[in-house]
């Protein structure tokens, strides 16, 4: 339902023509905050903590990394895995695949102070066919891509679908929950990219089914990208006063060229 | 709270029997006062009996008036802004009836007397944070594309604060923009907005009367915390049939009204249509079907005296906006109200009314996605009856009293699939409740120089099944499922709103009033903080949402010249507010049958002081407000639980209004704006999550939008008169925005467009200058 509310705001402003500039605001500088990414998939690639901090509004967007943290992950059978840090601020360990029904613990050591988190993979991503689709909006017509998965019956899905253009990680997180699809095969329509697909555009799709508590911080940056809400850090998942989400969940992955 | 009740019963008694024991040899004489020409009702036209002691009264909402003295005789005074006054003997040996007919002065120049209110009048009343509204006035005032628009209008009175440029929604004395309890002929309007609020759901020439309240609010009113707007439309001519309209820039109305049976009965209907969808056609079609986005309204209204003591009032109300692209989407939502009245007369001291009052708001959207079409709707629906009296009681008192049952039935969104793939849709479950409320008021001129008017307002809401009822715990988790056979009470809530206020009269030119007042509201619209939109939620108060429950306490000074030209008054307040809501970080809100999960509870305070200085009469008119203002909010889940500036807090707020009267074709308006710009919340730093630059924000609306201010200018071109025809006409022109000011309407954060190393901020402003022209015409 996100689609209506661009839709109504491109109508408004479609009618009472308005004007944008780049302006200056005087914004504060808070003190730099740590972000952890975690992500462990059933892909067959590393899982992969990513830790960095927050930096002014003003400068450039380079984000320190945050070094010599003890990161390690235990699954619900007590197997524990220690990443290691293999590039700065990247912990990763290549023995560590995800597997669907476990569940996993997330501890983290840096400057000082321990992060928790835990996620549980519930279930395969269903993804089955990519197809691309022009839609027109206002006065443009876009090229998208359409997602086909089936839904399992049965509320409480949530699903991340992750977008990459040539290799380049399109700039907007996409979620989907079951609530007005549950069971259903319709597409997921992967719109309100930043960047335009053309003739000859390799893209790439991948599907996560991902945790409740997961879906629910993306969909706190999502919202905050479109303004839908008043702005605030999204809550995580991670306790520990940090930035950032750790998600266990399955992958599927489909690829398209754009004709 | 038993006590309470017991203590007034007991003063009401004693003031009853008080009063009676005077009442000796003494009668009443009553009647409703009418436009000579139109046979209109007037309301608020003043009456008095002069004698060795003057007695005085206003007419009523119905143009009704009782006032009463001892036996004797007496000229009694008609009058009301804009008439002619008349005189009239009375010999009072016995009950009289008399209606009267003012004439209008229409067409000399001192129908420039702008303000309809007796003189001085605003200095003996007790009332306090009242204004009413000239519709003569608004409709001199400029406005966005020619479109009048009274709600528009109250912003540029003190107190009131436009929630956003192009916004008919306002903030009053810190409250929500859902906090305001807006009337037509009774019927609450639940949203009062055309257009995603550019324009105001009321058309201009179907209302006869604005009343608006900002603190101590009259018992008779209740169910929002800050503020009444009680619009009264016109009852239609009932002398001969008018026809007037008029050609705008984005919108044309008419306007018809005549007699029934002459002299008995009389109707009026007003319609207008938008046709801001003429601009879309100038917009290249991409072959994706038809795009369409109107809106339209109808008013209607008629009236049947039976009798000298009985009448008889229908009056309907029906809008909708329409938007459509294609078939991926459209939508359209409106709302529909019906009121039928019954007014009677016992005696000539005690008058009645009798109301069935039916009001609805409703959106339909549908959405195609894929092969798969979805149509979403919801509803809030209501059935009222309501009974109300007006009792004068004596030269000195007053009362008024009645009480009202609503059922609300709230679905607050299904979605269906007309074609669909999909198994299963959640479907959100219909809410019942009944809001029922009695109340008393005792208006009393205690001296010469004190008057006060007090009551109690007894409100009462009960939550029905049949439906299913969670309980969450402090994060928002449902814990258990309740569920609730049809009719069966779930919960209620009984809340006694007592209201105060009292005027001391310093001189014939000065006075100072107080007042107290709590207001209770059971209807709660859930909305996305930064703008309204047609399919924001009302939800009414359940297990988990406690009524909202604001205290108010006002003080004032009002000062008029001698000669009645200005006017000044201020007024100083501090309200507390009690069970806020908010959203929770990320919370589902559309389609979501644990809704209630998702919102925080809280507190709020607002105090300020509000100054005006008007100039009444004279070839220019108009007015000077100045607001200086806080309101805060506090949330446990909300920055650690610390007092927070609202969005709506501004400190400063001006308002300018002037009019001038060159000649008897030509006049000019002119409106400027000031205020500091709303509370907002901007970032403190950035970091990378999911591939993507998210902001860092450390508190809520910690921050300000810029300033804000605007010049709006006006002009009234009147045809030439042909004496021997009927046919009028006039032209209006308006300029919006005069001087271009570039008002941030939103200032967005993002990666630099033309290198996403950086971030920038961008500011979007809605309206450079926008010219406009009406054509009017009446015959």
């Amino acid at each position: 339902m996100k689609k209506n509310r661009i839709v109504l705001a491109a109508f408004t402003l479609l009618v009472f023509a308005s004007c944008e500039k780049v302006i200056d605001v005087d914004l504060k500088n808070a003190i730099p905050k740590i972000v952890i990414e975690g992500i462990i998939d059933n892909s067959g690639k590393p899982a992969k903590v990513v830790i960095s901090k927050s930096v002014a509004f003003s400068i450039g967007n380079v984000y320190p990394a945050v070094t010599g943290a003890t990161v390690k992950i235990t699954d619900n059978t007590n197997n524990v895995f220690v990443l290691n840090e293999t590039a700065p601020g990247i912990y990763t360990n290549v023995a560590l695949v995800g597997v669907i029904g476990k569940t996993y613990l997330l501890s983290v050591l840096a400057e000082g102070k321990n992060y928790t988190a835990s996620s549980t993979i519930q279930r395969t991503a269903p993804l089955d066919t990519l197809t691309q689709e022009t839609i027109s909006f206002g006065t443009e017509t876009q090229k998208i891509v359409n997602a086909f998965f089936s839904d399992p019956v049965g509320f409480g899905d949530n699903y991340q679908i992750v977008q990459t253009i040539n290799g380049k990680g399109d700039k907007y997180v996409h979620i989907a929950d079951d609530s007005f699809s549950d069971g259903s095969s319709a597409p997921f329509q992967i719109f309100g990219s930043t960047t335009k697909l053309k003739t000859g555009d390799v893209v790439n799709v991948e599907l996560r089914f991902i945790d409740k508590n997961v879906y629910r911080y993306l969909k706190g940056i999502a919202d905050l990208a479109d303004g839908d809400t008043v702005p605030a850090d999204p809550v995580s998942n991670i306790s520990g006063g940090v930035l950032g989400y750790f998600s266990a969940h399955t992958t599927e992955t489909k690829t398209i060229v754009i004709q | 709270m038993k006590n309470k009740l017991l203590l007034l019963c007991i003063s009401l008694c004693y003031f009853v029997t008080n009063s009676t024991a005077q009442v000796k040899n003494r009668f009443a004489v009553s009647g409703t006062v009418r436009d000579a020409a139109s046979g209109e009702t007037l309301i608020g036209a003043s009456i008095i009996l002069y004698a060795s002691k003057a007695a005085a009264t206003l007419t009523n909402a119905y143009g009704f008036y009782s006032v009463s003295s001892e036996e004797g005789e007496y000229k009694m005074v008609i009058s009301f802004a804009g008439y002619n006054a008349d005189t009239i003997n009375v010999m009072l040996d016995k009950n009289r009836r008399i209606d009267v007919n003012l004439q209008n002065r229409k067409g000399q120049l001192e129908e420039i007397v702008i303000s309809s209110k007796k003189k001085n009048e605003n200095i003996s009343k007790p009332l306090m944070g009242v204004e009413k509204l000239n519709m003569a006035e608004i409709n001199k005032l400029p406005v966005l594309l020619g479109e009048r628009d009274v709600l528009k209008s109250i912003q540029l009175m003190p107190g009131y604060k436009s929630a956003g440029e192009g916004n008919s929604g306002f903030n009053v004395r810190g409250g929500g923009t859902d906090q305001n309890l807006i009337l037509l002929d009774e019927a609450p309007v639940y949203n009062a907005s055309h257009l995603l609020g550019f324009f105001s759901t009321f058309n201009s020439d179907a209302i006869k009367d604005v009343n608006v309240y900002k603190g101590g609010m009259p018992a008779q009113y209740g169910g929002r915390l800050s503020s009444v707007v009680d619009i009264k439309m016109k009852d239609g001519n009932t002398k001969r049939t008018d026809v007037s309209g008029g050609v705008g820039l984005i919108a044309s109305r008419i306007n018809v009204t005549g007699p029934i049976v002459k002299e008995k009965g009389s109707f009026m209907i007003s319609a207008r249509r938008t046709y801001a969808d003429v601009f879309l056609k100038l917009i290249k079609d991409t072959g994706q079907g038809k795009r369409t986005l109107y809106f339209y309204d109808v008013n209607l209204k008629a009236n049947y005296r039976l009798g000298k003591k009985d009448r008889i009032y229908l009056s309907g109300y029906f809008g909708r906006d329409v938007l459509g692209l294609g078939e991926n989407f459209n939508a359209d939502w409106g709302n529909q109200t019906a009121t039928l009245r019954w007014n009677h007369i016992f005696g000539s001291r005690l008058f009645s009314n009798t109301s069935l009052i039916y009001s609805k708001y409703n959106y339909k959207i549908r959405v195609k996605s894929g092969s798969d079409k979805y149509k979403a709707l919801s509803k809030i629906e209501d059935f009222n009856a309501k009974q109300d009296f007006d009792w004068s009681l004596s030269n000195k008192s007053k009362f008024k009293f009645g009480g009202n049952i609503i059922r609300h039935n709230i679905a607050p969104g299904s979605v269906s699939a007309e074609t669909s793939t999909a198994g299963n849709i959640k479907k959100v479950q219909d809410r019942f409740s009944i809001e029922s409320a009695l109340y008393v008021s005792h208006e009393w001129k205690a001296t010469d120089n004190l008057e006060i008017i007090y009551g109690l307002r007894a409100s009462n809401i009960s939550i029905k099944g049949p439906g299913d009822f969670f309980k969450y715990d402090k994060a928002g988790n449902t814990i258990a499922t309740i569920k609730y056979a049809k009719g069966k009470e779930v919960v209620s809530y009984f809340n006694l709103e007592p209201r105060f206020s009292a005027s001391f009269k310093l001189n014939e030119l000065a006075s100072i009033k107080a007042s107290y007042n709590r207001n209770v509201q059971n209807l709660h619209l859930l909305t996305n903080a930064t703008t309204g939109s047609p399919t924001d939620l009302w939800l009414p108060s359940t297990n988990n949402v406690k009524p909202e429950i604001a205290d108010q306490v006002a003080v004032g000074f009002y000062k008029n010249s001698a000669t009645g030209m200005y006017e000044f008054s201020s007024e100083a307040y501090y309200k507390t507010m009690q069970n806020q809501i908010d959203y929770r970080n990320a919370a589902n809100t559309f389609g979501n049958d644990n809704v209630e999960s998702e919102l925080l509870f809280g507190s709020g305070r607002a105090y300020g002081v509000e100054m005006m200085m008007r100039k009444k009469t004279g070839r220019f008119t108009g007015w000077v407000g100045y607001t200086l203002s806080k309101v805060e909010k506090k949330f446990d889940d909300i920055d650690n639980g610390k007092y927070f500036n609202a969005r709506q807090d501004r400190t400063h707020d001006v308002s300018v209004v002037a009019m001038y009267d060159l000649n008897k074709r030509w006049s000019f308006s002119a409106t400027w704006v000031y205020n500091t710009g709303n509370a907002v919340t901007f970032p403190s730093g950035k970091y990378n999550v999911a591939g993507q630059t998210v902001f860092l924000y450390t508190e809520r609306n910690g921050y300000r939008m810029p300033a804000f201010h605007r010049l709006d200018l006006g002009a009234t071109l009147e045809a030439r008169k042909n004496k021997y025809r009927r046919y009028q006409s006039s032209w209006t022109f308006g300029l919006y925005n005069a001087y271009g000011r570039e008002n941030a309407y939103t200032i967005t954060f993002r990666d630099k467009k033309d290198d996403p190393t950086k971030t920038e901020a961008l500011q979007t402003a809605l309206f450079k200058i926008i010219p406009s022209v009406t054509w009017n015409f009446k015959f």
